[in-house]
């Protein structure tokens, strides 16, 4: 088949020592990045981006690439550990991820995030390889109205995030929507709850949102409870880091439909990680047999979102590298990198220079090889970490969290707005309101709007094309059969979940 | 223990102190050391964008030629507030100097509160790069003359641009009042969105930078139909300027600028000046540019100064009359 | 009928008057335990102050969700199929309000035990402080000073959240860390922050 010649030519590469070289720097790079609370994935690409001008487009494409999908890797280590989560999209994995830790099930949930990052990169690259150019197109042909009834499906689930009163749940999503409304808005260029503020004109820092709700605002609480979080002090042995016969059970089939779910949202251009792992973490709670258990360490609420965090990471390649079309933010700086080489991405990078896209590609599966192999090793230096004083962990955390949140934009109000939001997420988590409900809100809110007024306009204000366009129509009865599903949920369940408080 | 406390206190204070006090406030020698030590390029953008990457293009040739290396300074942000604040905060001594580009005669007028003053702060050098807007169109339209799109679509002409307040979606505004006065336009996020509006069909016309949508004229992604600059562009000979398709008075041409502070020794300015004439002069660098679409040429600070104020005052007209909203 | 902390008030403070229906004995308790001039006081720190801390949150909400509504009340609303700027706001602000609302109707009987609880669950101030005064020194820190002074008042100032007598330690941590990261983020991934000054 042409295909799989094309990527023995990509193999052959992607396996020359200086092609190994960098994409062994990019993913180590990555994952060093990733465990760090704060500084993510966009910043330190952005800022190894002139190191890359000098080095060949392959090896340069490839390190920071390496560094993209590594730190997805890393990302949910901080989460596991120290409910502290090295990205934003890494928050979700602190909800189900900590409870396993604090029950001596740490090496366990490292062991089972690495395999499903690992399976969902593969899933996404299988998807790469062969489907590529067909996906891109698929991709591409989502209008605004389909968008919008991705997000609303997005949304719903949302409401299964809280553990705890669902009213606060809601309320924290609607306030997570409104905060999302601060900046600009796009269909009119009005500037919303800016309060004539330069900075918040793009928006409030969606960095400084997730370190300070759930980084901030976790250090706050465990000082405040004055139970800081003792250490496991044992060494962790391969054999304590396999799941039991259950958990792989349960992680199976999670881990697929998380992969699945990550590439789907992945390839689409415009939506992010932290999506497609707030999708995956609510269909497997509602998917669950067990919902109970999630919030409080059940593995599918771990290996979903991680399995979907690194599928997405992987899939936005399909539209960035077949089309020329970034997927997010990160895409389009290294196709920045690419422009200055003197190439220009789209449709004939595959054909004129098939060279540099299969080494690319090739090189994608290598790297997730590299991270695998050098991840699993790493665990039990990771649980180590937890046994150092949480006196000395927590400021060595909030440095981090500083400078990490700082180098996004270089702004230090960004680092202010950290501490605005950790207290806020301190004080409400506190009174039993979540904080997770928010920060998807927060992400959802601007895009659905966005897109909702996007798709009227374009249909002339006619609300039927919610339901003309096949694949919002699609979406719209998914979101539909969902909210019948929870209502007879909670119709059946017994009263004894409404009480009131104490 | 508080005394302890106190202690360290007032000595984290010292060092403060002393660390502020201790900045270089005496001006480096004048034109004839200069430059003694690396030279500093604040780029209000994000790495990897047009005018991070123009400046890095034409940086390293003027390094050579000045004998310091020039570092890249990447300070993103709303405003160019981020940007701005720390040039500021730089002495007027040659050693930082700033990328402006058109899109900062907009901010003038969008933003009313800036904290700080172009005009009296910051004094152009030369400008580097010029680039022109595209239209395009859907290649399978059938549409290859401005004044045919217009007629076949009038008021029900779709424009996709990138976001309000953006030098493209400026430019749609000043399109749509001088050629068809009721056109919807339709705001994206990136250039990519607007690509791939313009491939479904839901769009009829997008404007955007040509360096953004080269690739996808390149693949017959899209096709243009007219180009905003005052001449060709000399990559696409064979596309006509909007004004000759038809579109009179509608002439956008963005630009990247050097600037440096109010108070630099005009001999260094001078000198930084006539570097980058002959660095833009230079076949590699006009090549390189080119490539992306972009055209290097250099120009006088007094010309750059004149260009500058008179395109506040279009883009201003511009924003009035759409009624654009300001912060 | 839960168990409530005993009240102080004596029987013979206590008023003869049969207690209406519909109020809550508790604060007609305190109400009428004691003669005027203290009443209020009492009223105020034994029942008033702590519902009311221990409702804030609610009530913090329906003032996000009013002010945010106001103001999206000022920017053209729109219809719903042709929405101006503000209407998603003012939509979003209104369903706030209403569930902020809702959770206080439903969350409406509270207890002197659990006011008292809420309150009582002493605001912890040290770390409080200790976190937030770090965070703001380096905020104020970095640019002007650098990033090696900045991180250095950081990690004291938040260190300190702990009690405890270890400045040895807290100073070693603060060097390394302060040293390690400008290293890390400054040289070589380009933070553009100083080092000192």
């Amino acid at each position: 088949m042409e295909t799989l010649s094309l990527l023995s030519m990509g193999f052959e590469q992607a396996l020359t020592p200086e092609a190994l070289l960098f994409c062994f720097i990019g993913v180590s790079l990555g994952t060093f990045i990733g465990v760090l609370p704060g500084i993510g994935s966009l910043t330190t690409i952005a800022l190894c981006l002139p190191l890359t001008f000098h080095l060949e487009p392959l090896l340069g494409l490839i390190m920071l690439a390496g560094i993209f999908y590594g730190a997805q890797y890393g990302s949910s280590t901080a989460s596991i550990l120290l409910n502290v989560p090295g990205s934003a999209p890494a928050a979700i994995t602190c909800l189900d991820g900590y409870p396993m830790s604090r029950q001596g099930r740490a090496g366990i949930a490292l062991f089972i995030t690495t395999i499903a990052s690992f399976i969902g990169g593969s899933f996404a690259i299988l998807l790469l390889i062969f489907f590529a150019p067909v996906l891109a197109e698929f991709a591409i042909s989502f209008s605004a109205a389909d968008y919008f009834s991705i997000m609303l499906l997005a949304l719903t689930a949302a409401s299964t995030l809280s553990v705890g009163s669902p009213l606060k749940g809601l309320a924290m999503v609607s306030l997570g929507l409104l905060m999302g409304m601060v900046g600009t808005d796009i269909n009119s260029g009005q500037f919303r709850y800016t309060f004539g503020i330069p900075a918040l004109a793009d928006g409030i820092n969606l960095v400084a949102l997730a370190m300070g709700l759930f980084g901030v605002a976790e250090i706050l609480n465990n000082l405040a409870a004055g139970n800081v979080p003792q250490a496991g002090k044992e060494k962790i042995s391969f054999k304590q880091m396999l799941p039991t016969p259950e958990d792989w059970r349960a992680f199976r089939f999670s881990c697929l439909r998380g992969s699945f779910i990550g590439s789907f949202i992945g390839m689409l251009p415009g939506t992010g990680p932290t999506i497609a792992t707030f999708m995956a973490y609510a269909a497997e709670k509602k998917l669950s047999k067990t919902p109970e258990k999630f919030g409080h360490g059940a593995v599918a609420g771990i290996s979903a979102p991680e399995a979907a965090n690194n599928a997405s990471v992987q899939a936005a390649f399909i539209p960035t590298l077949t089309l020329g079309v970034p997927g997010d933010a990160i895409m389009a700086v290294m196709l920045g990198g690419l422009l200055i080489h003197g190439i220009t991405p789209g449709p004939q990078l595959v054909t004129t220079d098939a060279a540099l896209f299969w080494g690319v590609v090739a090189s994608f599966w290598i790297g997730n090889i590299i991270l695998l192999i050098l991840n699993l090793p790493m665990i039990g230096l990771w649980v180590k970490l937890l046994s150092i004083p949480y006196r000395f962990l927590f400021p060595a955390v909030l440095f981090l969290i500083c400078i990490g949140v700082y180098s996004v934009n270089n702004n230090s109000t960004d680092v202010l707005l950290t501490l605005v939001f950790g207290i806020m997420g301190f004080y409400f988590n506190r009174h039993g309101f979540p904080s997770a409900p928010l920060l998807l809100g927060f992400v959802l809110g601007p895009l659905m709007e966005e897109n909702f007024r996007r798709a009227l306009v374009l249909s002339d204000s006619s609300l039927a094309t919610f339901v003309d366009r096949p694949i919002s129509a699609v979406f719209l009865a998914m979101t539909a059969v969902l909210l019948v599903f929870s209502f007879r949920r909670k119709a059946t369940l017994t009263e004894d979940k409404v009480q009131p408080a104490p | 223990m508080i005394s302890v406390l106190r202690l360290f206190t007032l000595m984290l204070l010292a060092i403060s102190l002393a660390g502020c006090g201790s900045e270089d406030n005496v001006t480096a020698g004048g034109a004839d050391t200069w430059p003694d030590k690396p030279v500093r390029i604040i780029i209000p953008f994000g790495p990897g964008g047009l005018a991070d990457v123009t400046m890095r293009l034409a940086g390293e040739p003027l390094g050579e030629l000045l004998g310091e290396r020039l570092v890249m300074e990447n300070r993103p942000g709303a405003g160019g507030v981020a940007a701005a604040t720390t040039m500021l905060n730089a002495d007027a001594d040659g050693y930082t100097l700033i990328v402006l580009t058109n899109g900062t005669t907009i901010t003038e007028t969008l933003f009313d509160d800036l904290p700080y003053n172009i005009t009296e702060d910051l004094v152009p050098v030369s400008a580097v790069a010029w680039f022109d807007l595209v239209l395009l169109v859907n290649p399978d339209s059938g549409f290859t003359d401005l004044q045919a799109l217009l007629e076949a679509r009038g008021d029900n002409l779709r424009i996709a641009t990138i976001n309000p307040g953006s030098t493209q979606n400026l430019s749609a505004e000043l399109f749509k009042s001088l050629a068809s006065n009721n056109a919807t336009i339709i705001p994206y996020r990136t250039t990519p969105d607007v690509l791939g509006a313009l491939l479904r069909g839901e769009v009829d016309l997008a404007i955007d930078a040509y360096t953004a949508l080269k690739g996808a004229i390149d693949n017959n992604q899209a096709r243009p139909i007219a180009v905003t600059g005052e001449v060709r562009n000399p990559a696409m000979p064979d596309i006509p300027t909007a004004v000759e398709a038809g579109i009179t008075g509608f002439v956008v041409t963005g630009w990247n600028a050097l600037y440096a502070r109010t108070g630099t020794d005009p001999a260094i300015i001078d000198r930084l000046n006539a570097d980058i004439a002959s660095v833009l002069a230079t076949d590699d660098i006009r090549t390189r540019f080119a490539e992306l679409g972009v055209e290097a040429r250099a120009n006088t600070p007094q010309e750059m100064q004149q260009r500058f104020l008179s395109d506040i005052e279009k883009w201003r007209r511009v924003i009035e009359a759409a009624g654009i909203e300001t912060l | 009928m839960e168990n409530n902390a005993p009240t102080k008030v004596s029987p013979e403070d206590r008023c003869q008057i049969p207690v209406p229906v519909g109020i809550d004995h508790r604060i007609y308790d305190v109400l009428h335990a004691v003669p005027n001039g203290k009443r209020l006081t009492r009223f105020f720190r034994q029942f008033l102050r702590p519902s009311l801390v221990a409702r804030l949150p609610v009530l913090l909400l329906i003032l996000i969700g009013l002010i945010a509504g106001s103001i999206a009340w000022g920017y053209e609303v729109g219809s719903f199929t042709d929405m101006g700027p503000g209407f998603v706001p003012l939509m979003l602000s209104i369903a706030l309000g209403l569930l902020a609302a809702l959770i206080l109707w439903r969350e409406w009987p509270i207890t002197r035990a659990g006011a008292g609880k809420a309150a009582g669950q002493d605001f912890a101030w040290r770390p409080f402080c200790a976190v937030s005064g770090g965070i703001l020194a380096w905020v104020l820190l970095a640019e002007s000073t650098g990033f090696v002074v900045a991180a250095i008042a950081q990690v004291v100032l938040t260190a300190l959240a702990l009690p405890g007598p270890r400045w040895r330690s807290i100073l070693i941590m603060a060097g390394i860390l302060s040293v390690a990261g400008y290293f890390l983020f400054v040289v070589q991934l380009g933070v553009p922050l100083e080092a000192v000054g």
